[in-house]
C-alpha cells in the first residue's frame, strides 16, 4: 500500500494565486464583450408545406416571391402582400413585428413565424 | 482501486455530510434574487476536503451520488442535466489545480465555483437552444469565485484542524501533534 | 538509496493511477454529456393541416420520428373529422339523405358521443350541427373572407334553425352498430371546434409513446399542449390583437385552449360587425365576451367549453369551467376580464378592469 504523499499548498494565499484571478478575470472580461457584441435579431422564418424554405433577418428590407405568395419584409415587419388563394385571409392580416406571432396562407400551406427571443415561450388567441 | 470497508465508511461518512450541507443550501432563500441558482456552496467544502482526505475516485463516486440524490430529493430530475457535468468538471479542475500544489485553497475553491457556474450555463443554453443564458456568464463567475474563496478558507483551516490524513502540513502548527497523529487512517 | 529508489518508482507508478483516473473521468464526464445532448436534440415543426396552422418544438431522441408520426396520424384524422374531404366520415354524414345509416369509425362515434354530451349540458350552447347556419352566414373555411357583405335574412336563418339541432331527434347516434342517422338531409356537423384540441390529445398520447423529454405543442395558435413541461403562455387581447393581455403559466401537461369572436367576422354595409360564434337563435352571440381562454387536462374539452363559454356569458359560463374542474380567463368587450378557477395570470395592460 503506498502511502500517498499529496503536497498540498501549506498556506491559505499564495503567490500563484493571482494567476487564477487573472484568468478569471480575463474570462468574465470577454463575456462581458460578447454581451454587448451579440446583437437579438429576429429572424423571418418562411415555412412552406412543413418544410423550412427561409430564414431572414427582420431588419433588412426585402421582397420574396413564391409561387402562390410574395411575402414582403419592411421597416421590421412582415406582412403578405400577394397570394392567389381564394378567400385572401392573409392579405387582410396586419403585419407581424413581434417573435412568436405568425402571419400564414393555410390554403397554400404557408407559415411566415417570427423566431427570436420572446417574452413568453409561446402565444395563444391571435386568430386564425 | 480496492473499496475496502474503510474506504467505503468514509465514502459513506463524507457523502452524508455532503448531503446534509446541499438539502440545507437548498432551503436558504436565494442569496440574489436575481440569480436564484447561485448557491453558497457549502458541501463543495466537503467536496474540497474530500479529495485531499480520500481522493480522486471516491470524491467522484461522491459527487455523483450527490447529484443523483438531491435531484431525487428535490423531485427535479432534470436538475441533473445541469449539476452533473458542473459538479465533475469542477471536481477535476480543483483536483488538477490541487495536485500541483502552488495554489491556495480559496483559490482552487474560487476557480472550481467559477468553473461550475460557467458549466450550468452552458448547459442552460444548449437546453434553450439560445444564447441568453449567456448574459449571465459575467455576474455568475464573478460571484462564483467570491462564495469560492470564502468556502476555499473554511475548507483549509478545516483541514488544518483534522487529525489524520492530513499530512504535509506539519510545518503549519504543533510539530508534536502532527507528527502523533500522522499516520493513522 | 534503493528504498529512494523504490518510493520514486511507486511514486511514478501512482502518479500514472492517479492520471489514468483523471483521463477516465474526464471521458465519463463526456460520455455523459453527449447523452445529455442527445437527451435535449431538439425537432421544430412548423407546417398547415387540416385547414389550420400547427407548431411543434420537440426535445428528446426520439423528436423527429415522434414529430413525423404525430403529422401522419393528424393527416389520418382528415379521413375521419373533416368536412371537406371525399369520404370522410363527417363528409359522409353531411351529403347523406335523411334516414340514411351513415356507418362511421368508433373514433368520430366517440366525437359525437362527447359533442352530444356537451350539447345537452350547455343547452344547445356547444352545438356542432350548426354548421348549415356556418354555411348560410358564409363563415366555412371555403366561403369565408374580410369582404363586406349583407348577413343573412332573419326568414333564412329561421328556416336553417330546425335543421340545426344535435338532440336525439334530429341526428341518431347509433353507438353500438357505429351509424349516424339523419332526420333531415339538409343537417350537416362540423367538429371544427373539437377538433384542435383533440389533436392535443392525440400528440400527448403520442409523445407519451415515444418517450421524449419535453415539447410544445400548438395548433392553429388557439391550442396549446406543454408536454412535461410548464411554459409561459401570452394571451393576445382578444380586443386587440396587436398586443397581449398578459401571461400565464401553463402547468406540465396541461392544455389551453382559446376561442375568440375576433376569429372570423365581417361587416355590412352599416358597418355592423357580424362574428362567427353563433348562439342559439342562429345569430352571432350576443353576450359581450370576446374571448375564452381554458386550461385543463383534456385538450377536446378544452376546445369544446371555450367556444361553449362565449356563447352561454359570464356567469353561466363560468359556473361550466367550474364544474368540469377546469380554469381560464374570460374577456368582454368592455374591455373588462375575469379569472376563474385558480391561475397564475400576469396582466400586461393596465386599461381592463378584473371582474
Amino acid at each position: 500500500m503506498t502511502k500517498k504523499e499529496k503536497n498540498f499548498c501549506k498556506k491559505p494565499f499564495s503567490v500563484w494565486d493571482i494567476v487564477i484571478y487573472i484568468v478569471f478575470t480575463v474570462f468574465v472580461i470577454i463575456s462581458v464583450i460578447f454581451v454587448f457584441i451579440g446583437e437579438k435579431g429576429n429572424t423571418v422564418e418562411i415555412y412552406l408545406d412543413g418544410k423550412h424554405l427561409y430564414s431572414f433577418e427582420l431588419s433588412t428590407d426585402r421582397v420574396i416571391e413564391l409561387e402562390h405568395n410574395t411575402v414582403v419584409i419592411e421597416n421590421g415587419e412582415v406582412y403578405i402582400s400577394y397570394a392567389d388563394c381564394p378567400n385572401k385571409i392573409c392579405l387582410n392580416s396586419p403585419p407581424v413585428s413581434k417573435a412568436g406571432r405568425s402571419i400564414s396562407c393555410l390554403p397554400n400551406k404557408l407559415i411566415v413565424y417570427i423566431s427570436g427571443d420572446s417574452d413568453y415561450d409561446a402565444v395563444i388567441g391571435g386568430g386564425l | 482501486m480496492k473499496l475496502s470497508t474503510q474506504k467505503i465508511s468514509k465514502i459513506s461518512a463524507l457523502l452524508t455530510l455532503v448531503l446534509i450541507l446541499g438539502i440545507i443550501e437548498n432551503y436558504f432563500p436565494p442569496i440574489i434574487p436575481l440569480f436564484p441558482t447561485l448557491k453558497l456552496g457549502l458541501s463543495n467544502v466537503i467536496i474540497t476536503c474530500s479529495i485531499v482526505i480520500a481522493g480522486l475516485f471516491p470524491t467522484f463516486i461522491i459527487v455523483i451520488l450527490k447529484c443523483f440524490v438531491l435531484s431525487l430529493f428535490t423531485g427535479n430530475l432534470s436538475s441533473l442535466m445541469y449539476s452533473l457535468p458542473a459538479g465533475i468538471l469542477s471536481l477535476l479542475i480543483s483536483f488538477l489545480l490541487l495536485k500541483t500544489g502552488l495554489f491556495s485553497f480559496p483559490a482552487v475553491s474560487a476557480a472550481s465555483a467559477g468553473i461550475h457556474n460557467s458549466v450550468q450555463i452552458f448547459v442552460a443554453c444548449v437546453v434553450m437552444q439560445s444564447a441568453v443564458p449567456l448574459l449571465y456568464l459575467p455576474y455568475l463567475i464573478s460571484l462564483g469565485m467570491l462564495t469560492g474563496v470564502f468556502t476555499g478558507f473554511i475548507c483549509f483551516y478545516l483541514l488544518k484542524k483534522l487529525p489524520d490524513k492530513f499530512g504535509g502540513f506539519k510545518s503549519r502548527f504543533n510539530t508534536e501533534e502532527g507528527k502523533a497523529m500522522k499516520g493513522k487512517k | 538509496m534503493e528504498t529512494q529508489k523504490e518510493e520514486s518508482v511507486q511514486k511514478k507508478k501512482f502518479n500514472y493511477k492517479i492520471l489514468l483516473r483523471a483521463v477516465l473521468a474526464l471521458l465519463f464526464t463526456a460520455l455523459l454529456i453527449a447523452v445529455i445532448i442527445l437527451a435535449l436534440y431538439t425537432d421544430e415543426k412548423n407546417g398547415v393541416i387540416m385547414g389550420s396552422e400547427y407548431s411543434f418544438v420537440t426535445k428528446g431522441v426520439h423528436s423527429k420520428l415522434c414529430n413525423a408520426n404525430l403529422i401522419s396520424l393528424i393527416e389520418e384524422k382528415e379521413n375521419l373529422f373533416s368536412t371537406e374531404k371525399e369520404n370522410s366520415d363527417i363528409f359522409n354524414i353531411n351529403n347523406a339523405p335523411k334516414g340514411e345509416q351513415v356507418k362511421i369509425s368508433s373514433e368520430t362515434m366517440g366525437l359525437l358521443l362527447l359533442a352530444r354530451e356537451l350539447y345537452v349540458k350547455t343547452d344547445g350552447a356547444f352545438n356542432i350541427a350548426i354548421y348549415p347556419l356556418i354555411e348560410l352566414w358564409k363563415f366555412s373555411p371555403s366561403t369565408f373572407n374580410y369582404a363586406e357583405k349583407q348577413p343573412p335574412s332573419d326568414s333564412d336563418i329561421d328556416s336553417m334553425l330546425q335543421y340545426c339541432k344535435f338532440d336525439a331527434d334530429t341526428f341518431i347516434l347509433d353507438k353500438e352498430n357505429l351509424t349516424v342517422t339523419k332526420k333531415y338531409s339538409e343537417s350537416k356537423l362540423d367538429p371544427g371546434a373539437m377538433v384542435k384540441g383533440y389533436n392535443l390529445d392525440i400528440a400527448r398520447q403520442n409523445a407519451d409513446d415515444y418517450g421524449i423529454s419535453y415539447s410544445l405543442y400548438s395548433f392553429g395558435g388557439s391550442s396549446i399542449l406543454g408536454y412535461k413541461k410548464s411554459y409561459n403562455i401570452g394571451i393576445i387581447d382578444p380586443n386587440n390583437k396587436e398586443r397581449v393581455l398578459g401571461s400565464l403559466l401553463l402547468p406540465e401537461n396541461m392544455c389551453i385552449s382559446t376561442s375568440g369572436t375576433y376569429e372570423r367576422f365581417y361587416k355590412d354595409s352599416a358597418g355592423n360587425i357580424y362574428h362567427h360564434i353563433l348562439a342559439t337563435d342562429g345569430k352571432p352571440s350576443t353576450s359581450g365576451i370576446t374571448g375564452v381562454t381554458v386550461i385543463g387536462e383534456s385538450g377536446v374539452l378544452c376546445d369544446m367549453i371555450s367556444t361553449a363559454v362565449i356563447v352561454m356569458g359570464l356567469d353561466k359560463g363560468r359556473e361550466l369551467m367550474l364544474e368540469y374542474g377546469l380554469t381560464g380567463i374570460i374577456v368582454t368587450q368592455d374591455n373588462k376580464y375575469s379569472t376563474v378557477g385558480n391561475i397564475g395570470f400576469y396582466p400586461e395592460i393596465d386599461d381592463y378592469i378584473r371582474i
